[in-house]
Order: structure tokens, then C-alpha cells, then sequence
């Protein structure tokens, strides 16, 4: 079947058939590389995007679901070249290793910061909302970090 | 991969067509909220249906509210819209579960509709539903049918449900008195499903020293999630204490038939679920304004 949906801003159409996860039609046919394969079972947390503002994992996402929705992966969040807050608090922490798992934990985190997360940032609630994404790397201190200080600077 | 037949994917917009599509293809249609749990079995070949009927457009299904003394929860409604929905708030037992259950990710699309109709014993938000005496509201194109949740998961991984109805919404009374609920969960990984999981719903008399209503319900202890008629038995009617939440607990144990797993033996469940009652009951009691 064909579906319609946008795509990072833009209006985009593909292919699909139901049992194919979104993941793979991000990947094969839009190149978005970013959006990353682990598990195939939702376990990971490397292929998260964004559903309508949303985040979801991309390898649990049945593809028909997009149509007519906006879907936003990591290739969208920076903006004439300039990296998105989220994207710059990792970078100034050290937040990342291999980098491997970084887009499923940025995705969830930009979701994060819009659900009005507590400001002083509270470890327990920032542990809670990345718990979905898995870092083999970094012992998750400096992602912890990096999530604090997003918090902080989306106030200013 | 590309041997699989073709396939037909439907987004009804409104009950009606939902429920003729299901009419139409009577045995060859498969109910897709989340996906959640179907995408694996998809993935991994177990199901092959010719035609998709995915609910999650349909504004009905999603809705929740409170209606003369009544909480309705649409059957598409996300685990992620209950834990932000101000109906569900006054329910510790129901907002304590879904702050566990698997993480955001999943929250944001997993349905409570389709948590029922998986009927897996060890889904997180089936014992609280049961501690609030719910029920099930079924729908075909030619009649409505409402079922106890009690009643609704008989067998292992099976819902009361024909091929051509959908759950339409779970609804629960609201508590009166002083009341206070907990669920409790203990997992090999932070995010995982429960090795066991207990839900604990009190009521107490208006000195706030006797409990005069509690219901436990546990998951991950069987076939189905349960009830312990054994602790509840033991406690209606009685003076808070440390000691009778501590004997009565662990009566749990004649009460659920664990199995030996991954997850544990059902000698260290069977432990837990004692452990977990006793935390439960003393959160809940607690919440209700008793003291301990
Ligand atoms: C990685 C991972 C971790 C998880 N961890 C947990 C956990 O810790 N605790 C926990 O409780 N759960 C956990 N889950 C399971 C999760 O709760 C369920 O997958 C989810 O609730 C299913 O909802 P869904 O809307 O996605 O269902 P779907 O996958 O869309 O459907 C599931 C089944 O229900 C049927 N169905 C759906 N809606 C209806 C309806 N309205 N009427 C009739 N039939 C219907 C479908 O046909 C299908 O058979 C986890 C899942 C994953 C993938
Ligand atoms: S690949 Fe999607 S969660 Fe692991
Ligand atoms: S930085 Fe390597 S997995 Fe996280």
C-alpha cells in the first residue's frame, strides 16, 4: 500500500506493506541512516523517532501507521547547520562513546523536554524517560548529565 | 518474506466501519491498535493475516471520562494518555503500574485494548483493573456485551472475545470512603515485564483503623492474572497492624500456581509475591490515610 506522511518538515510518499516496521523504510528508501537497527524487538531504543511529536520505536512501528502523521528522526533536528540544544547539550557532556545508541537517546529526550520535565531536573524522573534506550558505553553518567543540562538550558 | 500473501491494511475513521470490516472479513481480520505486540509475532512469522484493521484513528476508542460515577477508558486509549489523564489521577493503583511498564517508548503507543486482548498473565495493568472490579465492554456490528475482567481472561493468553467484536472500553466505578491503592513489581531489568507484579486496593471505615474493603490482584503467577481471595478474606473487617498485613500476606501462596522460568523459580514467586503483597498493602493503607 502507499502512504502519505511528513517526513522531517516535508511531504513524502512510500511503498509499504504492513508487516515491514517503519524502521526499514527510513532506512532503504529515505537513506536516513540515523535511525539505527539493534534488537528488531523494541528492547533497544536506537531506532526511536518521533510520531507526532512522540517517541516511539521505529522497529515496533507498523509502516501503514505513518500515514497521514509526521514522523521526525535525528537527520531533522538540526536546523541551517546548527545543532539542536538537545543535540549540543550531549556533545558539551561527553555524552556519548561509539555514538551508536545517540539518536534513540536524543529522540527520546526531545520528547522528553516537551512533556514539561521537573526544572531543577530530578535523576529519578530523567532515569525514567530514557529508560527505553540502551548504552553499552558510557555507564549512562554523562547522558544523565547531558539531559540535566538540556533541561536547564530549555528554560532559558 | 516476499511469499507472504497480499495484504490489505484498513484505518477506519469511525466504530461503524471498524466493526463492518470486522462483519465483512469474519475469521481474516486481525485488530491492530499499537502494534505493540503484534509487530514481534508479525516479525517473527507466527501471524499472517490477509487483512488489518487498525483502530487507533478512531476518536471514540480513545476517549476517557467519567460518566455519573463511572470511569469509561477507550480500548485504543495509550498507556502514555492514562498516565496524563486527570480521570485517571485519583487511581494510585492504575498510575502506579503504568509508570512501569516497559518505558516511554512503548507507553506512547501500547493501548490498554490491546494489553486485554493479548491477555498475557504478566501484562502490568491487568491486577489493578481487576482491584477495581472492572469491566469489559465488547462490540459487534449487532450487540454490545459487557463482560467481568474476572471473567474475560480464563485461559492462558485468551480473551472472551468472538471474531467479530472489538473491545470497545474498560469502566470502573469511582471509590467512595477513604481509599488508597499500590501496585508493586519486581523485574530482572529496569523496563522489563514483572517476574511478579501485585496490586492492592484498601478502603477503610471512617476512623481510618479498619479496613473495610481490600482487594490484591497479581500478575505473573499463572494463567491468568488473580485475585488472593485468601489475604482478602483475612483482612476485611480488620484492625490495621503491622502484624495481620504481615500473616495475611503470606497466605498469597495458596492462592497462585507460579512456574518455574527465566524469571525465577516458583519457590523464590511465590516468596515475592508474599514480599510484594505486604509492600502493596501497607502503600495502600497508607494512602488511605490509615497508619502503620
Ligand atoms: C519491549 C516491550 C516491553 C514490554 N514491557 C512490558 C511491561 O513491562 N509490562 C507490561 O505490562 N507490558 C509490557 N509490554 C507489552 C505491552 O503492554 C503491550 O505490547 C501493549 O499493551 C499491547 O498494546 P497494543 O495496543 O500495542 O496492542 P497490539 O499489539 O495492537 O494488539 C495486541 C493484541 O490485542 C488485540 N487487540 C488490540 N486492540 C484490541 C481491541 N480493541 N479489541 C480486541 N482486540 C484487540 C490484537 O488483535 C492483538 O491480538 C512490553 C512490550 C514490548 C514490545
Ligand atoms: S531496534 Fe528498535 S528497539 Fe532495538
Ligand atoms: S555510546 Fe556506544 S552504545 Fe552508547
Amino acid at each position: 500500500m502507499r502512504i502519505n506522511f511528513e517526513l522531517n518538515g516535508k511531504s513524502v510518499s512510500a511503498e509499504v506493506s504492513p508487516h515491514q516496521p517503519l524502521r526499514d523504510i527510513l532506512r532503504s528508501q529515505f537513506d536516513l541512516t540515523g535511525v539505527k537497527v539493534g534488537c528488531h524487538s523494541g528492547r533497544c531504543g536506537v531506532c526511536s523517532v518521533l510520531l507526532d511529536d512522540r517517541v516511539v520505536k521505529s522497529c515496533l512501528l507498523m509502516a501503514p501507521k505513518a500515514n497521514g502523521r509526521s514522523i521526525a528522526t535525528i537527520e531533522g533536528l538540526s536546523t541551517n547547520g546548527e545543532l539542536h540544544y538537545v543535540q549540543q547539550a550531549f556533545k558539551d557532556n561527553f555524552a556519548l562513546q561509539c555514538g551508536y545508541c545517540t539518536p534513540g537517546f536524543i529522540m527520546a529526550t526531545v520528547d522528553y523536554l516537551s512533556s514539561s520535565p521537573s526544572n531543577p531536573p530530578l535523576r529519578d524522573e530523567i532515569k525514567s524517560a530514557i529508560k527505553g534506550n540502551v548504552c553499552r558505553c558510557t555507564g549512562y553518567e554523562k547522558i544523565i548529565s547531558a539531559v540535566s543540562s538540556a533541561i536547564i538550558s530549555s528554560e532559558n | 518474506m516476499s511469499s507472504s500473501p497480499p495484504q490489505s491494511y484498513h484505518l477506519p475513521l469511525d466504530l461503524v466501519s471498524a466493526l463492518t470490516l470486522l462483519a465483512e472479513h469474519e475469521g481474516s481480520a486481525k485488530i491492530i491498535a499499537g502494534g505493540q505486540s503484534i509487530m514481534l509475532l508479525l516479525r517473527q512469522g507466527f501471524l499472517s493475516p490477509e487483512t488489518f484493521v487498525d483502530i487507533s484513528c478512531i476518536p471514540e476508542l480513545s476517549e476517557i471520562a467519567t460518566i455519573g460515577g463511572v470511569v469509561h477508558v477507550g480500548a485504543a486509549a495509550t498507556y502514555s494518555s492514562l498516565e496524563s489523564s486527570p480521570e485517571i489521577q485519583p487511581y494510585s493503583v492504575l498510575t502506579d503500574s503504568l509508570h512501569v511498564i516497559a518505558d516511554p517508548q512503548i507507553r506512547n503507543l501500547g493501548t490498554v485494548g490491546g494489553a486485554l486482548g493479548h491477555a498475557d498473565p504478566s501484562l502490568d495493568i491487568v491486577p489493578p483493573l481487576l482491584c477495581l472490579d472492572a469491566n469489559v465492554v465488547l462490540k459487534s456490528l449487532d450487540k454490545t456485551r459487557i463482560v467481568s475482567l474476572s471473567n474475560f481472561h480464563q485461559e492462558y493468553m485468551t480473551a472472551d472475545l468472538s471474531k467479530d467484536e472489538l473491545i470497545h472500553s474498560v469502566t470502573f466505578n469511582n471509590l467512595t470512603g477513604p481509599h488508597g491503592g499500590a501496585y508493586e513489581k519486581a523485574s530482572n531489568v529496569e523496563g522489563g515485564w514483572p517476574t511478579v507484579g501485585v496490586a492492592a486496593q484498601v478502603v477503610l471505615d471512617d476512623t481510618l483503623s479498619i479496613i473495610s474493603d481490600v482487594k490484591i490482584a497479581l500478575a505473573a503467577v499463572g494463567d491468568t492474572a488473580i485475585r488472593s481471595p485468601c489475604i482478602e478474606k483475612s483482612l476485611i473487617g480488620s484492625v490495621i497492624s503491622m502484624d495481620s498485613i504481615s500473616k495475611s500476606s503470606e497466605l498469597v501462596s495458596q492462592d497462585i500456581d507460579p512456574l518455574d522460568d527465566l524469571s525465577g523459580s516458583a519457590e523464590y514467586k511465590s516468596h515475592l509475591a508474599g514480599v510484594l503483597s505486604k509492600r502493596a498493602l501497607i502503600k495502600a493503607i497508607n494512602r488511605a490515610g490509615g497508619s502503620l
